[in-house]
């Protein structure tokens, strides 16, 4: 039985696909974008979390670890050994407060399909269904293959959120299966893309244009591009629109804002370097519209240079 | 001009001046208490101190009809009211007068509903009123013959309508606008000349005496308006339209829509001026007033605008009558809710779509208004067509509250459980706040009685002694100590709320033959079938259905409650049950990580976990099991209802710490059918699945679920689309109600000064979903920024 590590089960999303969607977070990311938005998605282990503000420093946790991976460190707090933790959960259970977490858990694709299949009539009714995230949902995609496959069989449409940082094998396998491919692209720039994400960006930019040429005049590609304080400017967004159109006119640029909310996450995470940490909004209004008005250009120069 | 058309006609009205000007108006006058009434009704009660009831309360309201001083707002294009201000607090003595005279002097400054009193009125009312009352008025009767129980039960159990007239209905408003008081009172008059029987003929006499003065009182507005036109050259006109349909309605029924709109008003006002109560619901308005709007539009006398300003006059003067309550009662149900309920939408008698471009209008005098009352109520079916869903969500949007949303899915089965016939059943309203009703044919007496399980449940842990003060109050079940088993705690359950079951249908008993004998109606009794045929008055059991609700409150805790106790106490063992009860005795102090445990390792109502919401329907339905056996005073049956309004607050403050993990006097979950507080932490749609395992049927008297949604989700077009399909999965799923409050910056601030009782509270963005309890302090405050620009 085939199976992947979640990080979250997200009913009634709005914002990832058609309808009322409830989304799966994948771990696991072959990326490492600067400005991340799901950090617990990065690495694809499962981790121990304790979150300091709940914890009440009652040393119960120490004592039920089978495996002795767990201390009580300064503060009185515990503190885990990371190479001793197998992740067992016996600690979680035992702490009263909430205070402990494992950041993901491993489903089989039967597990899923229990749980997601809940919402199937909010799904019905609002032309939704699943959607798998990440992390890189693809990096799993025998996992994810499998899921979708089932998930058709039982009429529910499908989407996957994707850099497509992957193996071109990889995408092929769910590529008959998926719904809609929301795919993000992270810059036009290819020589900055290795700064900003952490690995070059031919692949994905291959794999793109592959995908498009597959989906042409299927409606099944949605192109996104988010926005990053201090890192995207109108010039870029424009190459980005041209890129796209390059690669097939008809498909559209939806520009996504920066999501200052992460910030959180981070610091549940104690994570301190987030570079994002003190920003606390994205784009105004007045900034989106004229980054969207840099693509209508971009569109409009695109098209005018195909019809000559 | 075709109905789509109109449709896209009223989706682009404004709001008219005048409107806003009466609105201001309205609203700027302050709430003073009403002695005017009482004064004329205690006269006639002396002068005729030797006649039957029923006589006295006919002279005593064809008296006010003819003599109350009355007013109209020269820019009113529908007059009337029940004093000569607006929102005055009217003294009932013939139901409540003990109560004004402890809390007269409280009045002007209390917490919750105030009114003013008048210099002088404190010494007139105690002068002229309360010693002929005293001792003969509804509630001290009610005391004197009732107390004892009402008092033994009233921790657990609130026995309604013991200072107050019944209300809860909805009045055959259709007939009313039909044939008016003139035609009603031949109506009267012919069924009298044809009864022998001398009850009959006195019913039919007071009938008649009090639609002549319904009559007069149409005729003294006619008087007053023509003078005023004469005096008002700027409203010249429609100050001589309103003369001319008070005089018109005094003769007969209404003609146009304007007139029937008239007539409604004015049928509301004299059911309060007889009766004083809370919630005499218009229900299905734009089902009744759809003729003479489909003709007025047609011939060209009536354009869409006109109608809305109508329409919309017609909204102010809803929000005209209040409802003075004792305080106890106003912090229960607090804001003076008059409970004018109007329902759209929903089926015809014939299960076809009813849905009408009065509907339409309806949710854009609520757009317009937004005004307290009406308490607007969307009806929606399967069949209900995508366009109304849509506006019904887009208005929702905009905050409020309203429209609330009722399911016929639902409803119709559930009230035909009851023995309502399929027509009735289809053709059901709304009173009230959420109370279900059959229209123009039923006294529903929809608020006998508030059972609260959760103070049952604290007494079967306790062997009967009340956690709050150590008085022994329920029978000794034996305490949680001693119980081995899960099952032992729902015998001892099961016991305590049979012991307060019974004495709680004693009461309600007492309550309803005393209503009988002190208030009969008999003006309400010409608009409600089958009174008038009959010869019986609504009060006597004249109404065709004649129901008794009483509420079961409140699922949502008890399912927690229990939850914890199977899985933690009996299953796991984690926690010793010796050690929980004296946990809860005393209030969880010393055992914080207990009430931890119990808070955060058992699954919790709300959270679309089966076996847990399962244990609300277990409870919910003995309960109603128990009730449905039973016949009442009137011979109708009881049902249930799972609704609080706001009176989860009191009645928390009411029950000790529970195993849930709740600690003394908290308020319970809100509602009826909500989850505890912030404890529903997996988005609306596993909510919607757990409340659609109790059994909606167990809630034909009314149900009430509230849910939280954040202003963003409604906007984009597509937003209030994905909302639209939320409330068709709400219809398949059958759950009878639900209202959506648009949380806004005041509530965000809140929730930041109270993360527990909000950590279901999310915000969405694509990929990706936060807690906003969870968000850093300046990220709340940014997203708090955003929404009171309605960005977020
Ligand atoms: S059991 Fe929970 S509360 Fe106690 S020390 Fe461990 S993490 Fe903290
Ligand atoms: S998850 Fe298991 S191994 Fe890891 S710290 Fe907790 S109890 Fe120990």
């Amino acid at each position: 039985m085939t199976d992947a590590v979640v990080f979250d089960v997200q009913r009634f999303s709005l914002h990832d696909g058609p309808g009322i969607r409830t989304t799966v977070f994948l771990k696991g990311c072959p990326m490492f974008c600067r400005w991340c938005q799901n950090p617990e998605g990065k690495d694809d282990g499962i981790r121990l979390r304790l979150f300091d503000n709940l914890c009440a420093r009652c040393g119960a946790c120490v004592a039920v670890c089978p495996h002795g991976a767990l201390s009580r460190g300064g503060r009185g707090l515990p503190e885990v050994e990371a190479d001793l933790c197998r992740t067992c959960g016996v600690c979680v259970e035992r702490c009263d407060r909430g205070a402990l977490a494992l950041d993901g858990m491993r489903l089989t694709v039967e597990a899923l399909l229990d749980d997601v299949l809940r919402d199937r009539e909010f799904f019905e009714t609002s032309g939704g269904g699943v959607t798998f995230s990440g992390g890189e949902p693809l990096a799993q995609a025998e996992f994810v293959a499998e899921a979708v496959q089932r998930l058709r069989r039982e009429n529910v449409h499908t989407a996957v959120e994707t850099s497509l940082a992957v193996p071109w094998e990889n995408i092929l396998r769910v590529l008959p299966h998926i719904g809609l491919f929301l795919v993000d692209l992270k810059t036009a720039d290819l020589d900055r893309h290795r700064e900003l994400t952490g690995v070059d960006g031919r692949e994905a930019r291959a794999n793109f244009a592959r995908l498009a040429g597959a989906l042409s005049g299927t409606g099944r590609l949605v192109v996104r591009f988010t926005l990053v304080p201090g890192i995207s400017g109108e010039g870029e967004v424009g190459d980005m629109a041209r890129f796209v159109a390059s690669v097939d006119p008809a498909l559209e640029l939806e520009l996504m804002n920066f999501n200052p909310l992460a910030a959180s996450k981070y610091r549940r995470l104690g994570v301190e370097d987030y570079e994002f940490a003190d920003c606390v909004s994205g784009f105004t209004e007045e900034e989106m519209e004229r980054f969207n008005a840099a693509v209508r250009e971009a569109r409009a120069k695109a098209a005018c240079a195909n019809v000559h | 001009m075709t109905e789509e058309c109109l449709i896209d006609d009223i989706a682009r009205l404004t709001m008219r001046p005048r409107i806003g000007r009466l609105r201001d108006a309205m609203v700027e006058e302050p709430r003073y208490m009403s002695l005017e009434q009482a004064l004329i009704v205690t006269e006639v009660y002396k002068r005729n101190e030797s006649d039957p009831v029923p006589v006295k309360r006919a002279k005593a309201l064809a008296a006010a009809l003819r003599r109350l001083e009355i007013a109209i707002h020269p820019e009113e294009l529908l007059v009337g009211n029940r004093t000569a201000g607006v929102r005055g607090g009217v003294v009932f003595p013939e139901a409540g007068i003990s109560w004004i005279d402890r809390e007269i002097e409280t009045l002007p400054t209390r917490p919750q509903d105030a009114f003013s009193v008048k210099p002088g009125d404190v010494g007139l009312f105690r002068r002229e009123i309360l010693p002929y009352w005293k001792g003969k008025s509804l509630e001290d009767v009610i005391r004197r013959e009732a107390g004892g129980t009402v008092d033994a039960i009233a921790r657990v159990v609130k026995v309604n309508q013991k200072d107050h007239a019944q209300g809860h209905i909805c009045p055959d408003a259709a007939k009313w606008i039909r044939l008016g008081p003139a035609g009603l009172a031949r109506e009267a008059r012919a069924a009298k000349a044809a009864t022998r029987d001398p009850a009959k003929a006195q019913f039919y006499d007071c009938a008649v005496m009090v639609l002549e003065a319904a009559s007069d009182f149409m005729r003294r507005y006619a008087d007053l308006a023509l003078s005023m036109a004469a005096e008002r050259p700027d409203c010249r006109e429609s100050l001589q339209k309103a003369a001319a349909n008070c005089r018109a309605l005094a003769e007969r029924g209404a003609e146009t829509f304007h007139e029937a709109l008239q007539a409604m008003w004015f049928l509301f006002v004299i059911l309060h001026m007889e009766s004083n109560a809370s919630s005499f619901s218009p229900g299905r308005a734009d089902q009744y007033l759809y003729p003479h709007f489909a003709r007025d539009i047609a011939s060209g006398r009536l354009t869409v605008d006109d109608a809305l300003e109508l329409c919309e006059a017609a909204w102010v003067k809803f929000n005209q009558i209040v409802y003075m309550r004792n305080a106890h009662s106003a912090s229960f149900f607090a804001g003076f809710p008059i409970g004018f309920n109007i329902a759209v939408g929903g089926q015809t008698r014939d299960g076809l779509d009813a849905t009408n471009e009065l509907s339409y209008l309806f949710l854009k005098c609520q757009e317009h208004l937004a005004l307290p009352q009406p308490n607007l109520s969307a009806r929606l079916h399967a069949g209900s067509p995508e366009r109304f869903v849509l506006e019904c969500a887009r208005v929702i949007g905009k905050g409020g509250g309203m429209p609330q949303v009722f399911n016929d899915e639902s409803i119709i089965p559930a009230l035909k459980r009851q023995g309502v016939e399929d027509g009735d059943a289809r053709d059901y309203a709304v009173v009230g706040c959420v109370e279900l009703t059959t229209q123009g044919n039923n006294l529903g007496w929809s608020d006998a009685a508030m059972f609260n399980l959760v103070k049952a449940l604290e007494l079967a842990l306790n062997d009967g002694v009340c956690l709050l003060d150590g008085e022994r109050i329920g029978p000794a079940t034996g305490s949680l100590g001693a119980f081995e088993r899960y099952e032992d705690v729902e015998a001892a359950f099961t016991a305590q709320i049979d012991y307060f079951f019974d004495r709680m249908i004693e009461a309600c008993v007492k309550v309803e033959e005393i209503h009988q004998r002190l208030l009969p109606s008999a003006f309400l009794s010409t608009v409600v079938d089958d009174c008038l045929r009959d010869g019986v008055d609504v009060t006597a059991g004249g109404a065709k259905y004649n129901l008794s609700g009483i509420q079961v409150i409140q699922a949502a805790n008890i399912a927690d409650c229990l939850a914890a106790l199977r899985k933690l106490v009996f299953e796991k063992k984690t926690i010793d049950r010796r050690e929980l009860l004296e946990a809860l005795r005393r209030d969880f102090a010393g055992s914080e990580g207990l009430r931890q445990r119990l808070l955060n390792k058992a699954p919790k109502y709300g959270n679309d976990v089966e076996w847990v919401d399962l244990i609300a329907n277990k409870w919910v339905t003995y309960f109603s099991d128990k009730l449905e056996r039973l016949v009442n005073y009137r011979g109708g049956r009881y049902h249930s209802g799972l609704y609080t309004v706001s009176a989860h607050v009191p009645m928390g403050a009411n029950v000790g710490a529970t195993p849930d993990g709740r600690k003394t006097r908290e308020p319970l979950a809100d509602g009826g059918m909500s989850a505890v507080y912030g404890r529903d932490l997996k988005g609306p749609t596993a909510l919607l699945r757990s409340v659609s395992r109790v059994d909606s049927a167990r809630g034909s008297n009314g149900t009430l679920l509230n849910m939280k949604f954040l202003p963003r989700v409604f906007a984009t077009e597509e937003g209030i689309r994905k909302f639209a399909a939320l409330l068709r999965s709400f219809v398949k799923l059958r759950i009878n109600h639900v209202q959506f409050n648009v949380v806004d910056r005041e509530e965000l601030l809140a929730a930041q000064e109270h993360p527990d009782r909000y950590r279901g509270l999310t915000i969405r963005v694509a990929g990706y979903t936060a807690y906003f309890t969870e968000l850093a302090h300046d990220l709340q405050n940014e997203i708090i920024a955003r929404t009171s620009h309605g960005e977020l």
